[in-house]
């Protein structure tokens, strides 16, 4: 039997739910976390809602492996981009604005980011 | 039978400057890039992107379509046309030269590296084309709560690193922002965008 999808507990790592600890020098600061908000970037400060995919925030979030995974996904899915048709060697992976996304399209992208 | 009515239309007019931005968030299938009411690319949605700064005359909007012509022995003009090529640009020069981490957009093919006490731009030997997306913005003239908007989804600075240094002039850098298709969107928006923000 097929296993269902997991969700992934929600505020497992810093930056989600809260703004990291300000280091004072924004060259200091991991290249997932957005310099203004001092969230991981992608992340809504206010809602906490997340609005753009960012792969070193996927990575971040779900490792290496999964991380491109997801984005590959997540691109195709949004109708964004087909990571798998650039060519071989370029290295395209711009973020990915989630606004003005139709809901049906945010609701699998959405999934895609809860499956373990 | 009455006239018809003249489109004298002031609100219609663009007058600038604008702000051009690299590596903004690419927008989803009929989406467009999220700007915030200051005309900035919102930015927890466009975590990514870079300003260009300053430039000596703005920039320059270029859509080129090469129209292939198609004729019969019969008539003297064409009867059948179509887009056989077609070109997205974004052209000016940036005054911003000694910003490293820009030049690295600018020069194609440079890597951005940084240690203590520098920051460099090393080229050669590298065959892959480093690419991003481009956008301008600026305030309508007539309302500048709206915007004029041009999007290029992925581009690479075609100009080269062309850099004039003189105690008499400022130096710059030309940019030749020139799309690439991403041939996996929707045909009719696999380049970019040209949009405004109008009234809700």
């Amino acid at each position: 039997m097929a296993e269902e999808p997991k969700e992934k507990p929600a505020g497992k790592k810093a930056g989600f739910d809260a703004p990291i600890a300000d280091p004072g020098d924004s060259s200091k600061l991991p290249v997932y976390i957005h310099p203004d908000t001092l969230m991981v970037k992608g992340i809504a400060p206010d809602s906490k809602e997340r609005v753009a995919i960012n792969l070193d925030a996927l990575r971040y979030e779900f490792g290496d492996k999964k991380a491109l995974e997801k984005y590959k996904k997540i691109a195709r899915t949004g109708g964004f981009l087909d990571p798998n048709q650039t060519a071989t060697g370029e290295q395209f992976f711009p973020d990915l604005s989630l606004d003005g996304l139709k809901p049906a399209v945010r609701q699998e992208i959405d999934a895609i980011l809860k499956q373990e | 039978m009455a006239g018809t009515a003249k489109s004298y239309n002031t609100s219609m007019v663009e007058l600038g400057p604008g702000d051009v931005w690299l590596n903004v968030a690419t927008p989803g299938a009929g989406a467009r890039v999220t700007i915030h009411t200051d005309g900035t690319p919102e930015s927890v949605a466009n975590p990514s992107a870079k300003h260009l700064g300053m430039t000596t005359e703005g920039a320059r909007l270029i859509y080129s379509p090469q129209v292939q012509n198609f004729t019969s022995d019969e008539q003297t003009a064409p009867i059948i046309s179509q887009i056989g090529d077609e070109e997205l640009r974004i052209e000016g020069t940036s005054l911003q030269i000694l910003d490293t981490a820009l030049m690295t957009y600018l020069i194609a093919g440079s890597t951005f590296g940084s240690g203590s006490g520098y920051e460099q731009n090393t080229v050669g030997g590298k065959q892959t084309l480093a690419t991003f997306s481009v956008l301008y913005v600026a305030p309508i003239f007539a309302d500048t709560t709206k915007f004029l908007v041009v999007s290029i989804y992925k581009a690479y600075n075609a100009a080269g690193w062309n850099t004039p240094v003189s105690r008499k002039a400022m130096s710059g850098v030309p940019f030749n922002f020139f799309g690439l298709s991403i041939s996996s969107r929707a045909a009719g928006d696999q380049l970019g965008n040209v949009w405004k923000t109008v009234a809700a």
